[in-house]
């Protein structure tokens, strides 16, 4: 699993590609909360690149969202693969994540 | 040196046999370098030296010789003056015989070299009456004497002084001759052609001559001396030696001679000398290890040849060599010597560092290396050294570690111990109307014990303590056979001889080893406390009641299963009383041994019983085991020592019929405590407990439990704790709580509590106490064998 | 596939023969059980019961990795069993602690959940068994038989909602796992496993040691 993230203008673009599961959530997870402390709750994850997810990943973006929501903020997905896409429905994420076709809809769904 | 020397005479230390310490290596090295270094410049300075000698010798021979021509020379030119002189006299003066007599003699007289000399006329020009006319002045020993030459037997018309002269028209010089007319002696002509002007023609009147003594000029060559036996001597221009220091050579040939030399060099030569190279080449003849220089006298043509012998030319060279040369092999012995002390005393921690690593090599790792403060390499050396003898130290250590390891992990003895323990089944039953303990504490050479124990079903528990022939991996498979064939026949819900029977004869079908294992095997119902036994040749149980008296079961000893087929294994029923106690164990426990020889026996395993009769099983069995051990303390284990306890509990002090029972063992963390509620509310259901007094049960456990976890155990480990329920036929709902913190006597603690002090004076946990004991009828605490035990009861019914 | 078992004659040698033969298949055992669920069929009405028992479900589902790991569901409660063969091929979730990681978050997922009437509450038991037999009675069906599948289900009373029983044995290959991957002892959900439990529950003569891991 690879993380990228850059500043955009209007949030922090967070990019995460190749397997999130049991083997390496807690990369992840490190990752999206130190964010979160230090002041970054406006966040695009671009999962454009992410191939699979076990339930521990979904666990992670789970959390985040939580976080983001009580500190007022806004955590938006886009770019999902079909498969990954798949999951949140049958998980019921697509409910309660806003998810964006792509990275420009996403940037302006803030 | 004298290290070689000791290590031949040591068998011990042949490692250093052929052994060259550094300093000597490093002093060989160096001395062969100066002594290479020493040759080159040696070598140079020799032929430097030599060259220059050379020079210098051949500048003073040709000094020398330059001397000695230009003496000659002069000589030679005063001689060809006088004939110029006489010349002129007779043209002029036109002298009569005594006038010519007189300056003839005179001239003989003044020259020194001149033998002798004569005016030779032609035929009838000086008198012109006479054929001949010459006057003839010479030496004798009488003196000077002055005849007439010519006449019938001595035509001097054909003499070669003068007929060559006549014929050149110019002086001329003879070869050398013995005059026999004239002197006697070996001499040179020199004849000068006489002219006067006859009517204005050049006309041709007679001969000059002056006899030239070679041995005259020998004594002035002789006085070239060249070293010790250096000389020089004079060849004529024909090759005809002059003179030379060996008289018997003088008038030879050189060219004859070189011509008769069984030199082919000199043969080759003989005929064509053409100049003076040639000549230097011929010359050598007489002296081929010397050299040679010529020179031509210009006025005579004549060969002077200085003859120098090398060796004496360079003997001084060579002696100053030979000093130069002793003192070199001083001083290089003189630095071999500084060199060995200086890279010796440079060395010595070296050296001392070889000793310490010798000793090392021998095993020695706990020596002490030489500490040095110096700066250098050596230093460092010594330092990476010590570095490196600790980090060895700590390898071997770790090694010797691992390897026993790996040892013991591939021991035979290993695999028998791995299936011996794998077997043992380590859960021990939670149960409130028994507690069951086991400890098999196996020998470094696996004995065969086992224990074994499993339910048959709710109420029926089958234990077995066993002991197998024989040790190692063969004992442990065949250990695992005979658990696993109780496991699986006495599911059958048969006797239990029949079962002993069963099993035997299964062991003894295929046994090629001839093992067998005695073994004491019983089925406890635990309802009743009734239990079988069947004895198969091992150690007798013991039982001990709930006052600590011990006594031996007796019972029947059947042969060990697996030695033949044999169908007389008995059951024997024996009725357990609530609090007592069934020991199981094997002769490793009876026949261990002190340092003294005496057995742990049985007398000794009772006392340690009785001791602890109080305790619970699981620390009266590591009472034990520690007991035995603390006896047979230094000795090494010889056999395995297993001991299997149960303790018959049913209902404790009422003794009436127990109906329902559970038992929970939880951690000592806090946020645990729903499991117990969770348990409550599963024995009400189960138990048709009410609501009330469900939830008083939950309020006075939570509250104990509270008080557990909090005080009980100040080291903050993991801890756990025991809770039994059990219900009695009459209603009675008892709960014990076990734990093994700190002494706590909870019941103390509460009565101390007054509730109307105020709530910062009261106790901690004594106002929940205080609440415990309003909620439950009865109340009890207990320390047992190092245990917390608190006993409430509530009837409920 | 199961051995399956059919004999007519309840006495033939062949079928004693044939259990004999059967060998035991090691592997780990879940009971997920959703919580009160019966209770609210009768509160909420069927069609919002059917509803979130779907959700869950397919949420559950999400977490199986193993097609064929889903032996029984028995109303609200579904087996689930993951024989060691299978898991070591697997190349998402081939280790135990990545089984229990995987249970947890679902359960947690399920607790954090923002939307409270989409999922129903679970409670877990996990066992390590190794008294298993992979045997049905059923032309054509998987099941698995044994000791340890019973003692598994007996570990469901210990387990309340958003809680996870798991066996001391299925905690030991666990904690094996961690340490093979060079993890530290309490990675990851681990910090959160409690102390060891020991019961002896009914219809299981010898006393289980659990532990409790709590979404």
């Amino acid at each position: 699993m690879e993380i990228t993230e850059k500043k955009e203008r209007n949030c922090t673009v967070v990019s995460i590609s190749g397997r999130l599961d049991t083997t390496n959530y807690s990369v992840l997870e490190k990752k999206l909360m130190e964010l979160i402390d230090s002041g970054e709750i406006r966040l695009l994850v671009n999962l454009s690149g992410m191939d699979y997810v076990s339930s521990s990943g979904l666990r992670i973006l789970l959390m985040a969202l939580k976080r983001i929501t009580m500190a007022k903020g806004k955590f938006v997905l886009c770019s999902l693969q079909e498969n990954i896409k798949e999951i949140f429905e049958i998980s019921g994420f697509t409910n309660i994540f806003e998810i964006c076709d792509n990275e420009e809809a996403g940037k302006k769904a803030f | 040196m004298t290290r070689k020397v000791k290590s031949k005479k040591n068998k011990k230390d042949r490692i250093r046999f052929g052994f060259r310490s550094l300093s000597f290596r490093y002093s060989i090295f160096f001395i062969l370098a100066v002594m290479l270094i020493f040759l080159v410049s040696f070598i140079y300075t020799l032929i430097y030296t030599l060259e220059i000698l050379a020079k210098e010798a051949m500048t003073d021979t040709s000094n020398t010789m330059e001397l000695t021509i230009a003496h000659l020379e002069k000589t030679f030119q005063e001689v060809e003056e006088v004939p110029n002189v006489l010349a002129r006299f007779v043209n002029t003066a036109d002298p009569n015989y005594t006038e010519m007599r007189k300056v003839l003699q005179g001239i003989v007289l003044s020259e020194p070299y001149v033998y002798g000399t004569s005016m030779a006329f032609e035929p009838y020009t000086f008198q012109r009456d006479s054929l001949y006319y010459a006057l003839y002045s010479y030496q004798t020993e009488s003196g000077i004497v002055t005849k007439f030459l010519g006449g019938a037997s001595y035509n001097y018309f054909d003499k070669e002084w003068y007929a060559k002269a006549k014929e050149a028209g110019k002086p001329i010089w003879t070869e050398p001759y013995y005059d026999e007319g004239g002197g006697d002696t070996l001499m040179c002509t020199y004849s000068v052609p006489l002219f006067r002007d006859i009517r204005g023609e050049e006309t041709f009147i007679g001969v000059i001559t002056l006899d030239i003594s070679l041995s005259a000029i020998g004594k002035a060559i002789a006085k070239l001396k060249i070293y010790e036996t250096g000389y020089a001597f004079l060849v004529s221009g024909d090759g005809a030696i002059l003179y030379h220091p060996d008289s018997s050579l003088i008038n030879q040939n050189v060219f004859k001679l070189a011509a008769d030399s069984v030199n082919p060099r000199f043969q080759s030569l003989a005929g064509w000398i053409t100049d003076s190279t040639e000549m230097n080449k011929v010359i050598i003849l007489g002296a081929t290890t010397n050299s040679t220089k010529v020179e031509v006298l210009p006025s005579t043509g004549w060969y002077l040849v200085v003859v120098f012998p090398i060796k004496e030319m360079f003997s001084d060279l060579i002696d100053f060599l030979k000093y130069l040369g002793t003192i070199f092999l001083f001083s290089l012995l003189a630095v071999f010597i500084v060199t060995i002390l200086i890279t010796r005393r440079l060395t010595k921690p070296l050296r001392n560092l070889v000793k310490a690593t010798h000793q090392i090599g021998q095993g020695d790792f706990d020596l002490e290396l030489p500490r040095l403060k110096r700066r250098d390499e050596i230093g460092v050396l010594s330092k990476s050294f010590s570095v490196m003898l600790e980090k060895l130290k700590e390898h071997i250590e770790t090694l010797q570690h691992t390897t026993a390891e790996k040892e013991k992990i591939e021991s035979e003895l290993n695999i028998a111990h791995t299936i011996q323990m794998g077997m043992l089944p380590r859960e021990f039953p939670l149960r409130t109307e028994f507690e069951l303990f086991a400890m098999l504490d196996s020998a470094k050479a696996v004995g065969g014990d086992l224990y074994d124990f499993f339910f048959l079903d709710k109420d029926h528990l089958f234990m077995s303590v066993g002991d197998v022939s024989g040790k190692g991996v063969p004992a442990s498979l065949f250990m695992t056979v005979v658990r696993t064939l109780f496991r699986s026949r006495t599911m059958d819900g048969q006797p239990l001889h029949q079962i002993m029977s069963l099993i035997n004869k299964e062991l003894c079908k295929d046994n090629p080893n001839v093992m067998f294992v005695t073994m004491v095997s019983g089925i406890i119902n635990l309802k009743t406390g009734t239990i079988e036994l069947c004895n198969a040749g091992h150690n007798l149980p013991l039982i001990m009641d709930r006052e600590g008296n011990v006594k031996r079961l007796s019972l029947f000893s059947a042969i060990p299963l697996g030695i033949e087929d044999y169908h007389g294994f008995r059951t024997e029923k024996i009725q357990l009383n609530p609090g007592d106690r069934l020991v199981l164990y094997t002769d490793g426990i009876t026949e261990a041994l002190n340092a003294k020889g005496d057995f742990y026996n049985e007398a000794l395993l009772s006392g340690v019983l009785k001791e602890h009769h109080r305790a619970d099983v699981p620390t009266l069995v590591k009472q034990v085991v520690s007991s035995i051990h603390g006896f047979a303390v230094g000795v090494e284990q010889a056999d395995d020592i297993t001991l299997l306890i149960l303790g018959y509990q049913k209902s404790s002090d009422s003794g009436e019929g127990v109906i329902e029972t559970k038992a929970i063992r939880i951690p000592n963390q806090l946020e645990q405590l729903h499991v117990i509620v969770q348990t409550i509310e599963e024995i009400s259901r189960d138990w048709n407990i009410s609501s009330k007094a469900s939830m008083e049960l939950n309020l006075v456990l939570e509250e104990i439990y509270t008080n557990i976890v909090f005080y009980a155990f100040p080291d903050k480990n993991e801890h756990m704790i025991d809770i039994k329920f059990s219900l009695s036929s009459s209603g009675i709902l008892e709960v014990v709580i076990i734990d093994d913190g700190k002494y706590f006597d909870l019941i103390e603690a509460s009565e101390e509590v007054k509730l109307d002090a105020a709530l910062e004076e009261r106790k901690v946990g004594g106002l929940g106490i205080h609440f415990v004991k309003q909620m439950m009828d009865e109340m009890s605490y207990e320390r047992r064998g190092g245990k917390n035990v608190v006993t409430l009861k509530k009837h409920i019914k | 596939m199961a051995y399956y078992i059919h004999y007519t004659d309840p006495n033939s040698t062949e079928m004693e023969e044939f259990l004999e033969s059967i060998p035991a298949c090691p592997g780990t055992c879940f009971f997920i059980d959703i919580n009160k669920s019966t209770d609210l069929k009768y509160s909420g009405g069927l069609p919002e019961w059917g509803r979130n028992l779907n959700n869950t479900f397919n949420f559950i589902s999400l977490l199986n990795d193993f097609p064929d790991s889903i032996v029984k569901g028995i109303g609200d409660e579904i087996m689930l069993f993951i024989p060691d063969d299978n898991l070591r091929k697997k190349k998402t979730i081939n280790t135990y602690y990545q089984l229990l990681e995987e249970i947890f978050s679902t359960v947690s997922n399920i607790k954090d959940f923002p939307l409270t009437d989409m999922f129903l509450p679970c409670k877990v038991s996990i066992h390590y068994c190794t008294e298993v037999y992979n045997v049905t009675f059923f032309k054509d069906t998987n099941d698995y038989y044994g000791r340890d599948i019973d003692l598994t289900a007996r570990l469901m009373t210990k387990a309340l909602e958003n809680r996870i029983v798991l066996s001391e044995k299925f905690f030991v290959k666990v904690r094996g796992d961690l340490v093979n991957l060079g993890l530290p002892a309490s990675y990851g959900c681990l910090s959160k496993v409690s102390g060891k439990f020991l019961e002896t529950f009914r219809g299981v003569p010898e006393s289980t040691e659990y532990r409790i891991l709590d979404a």
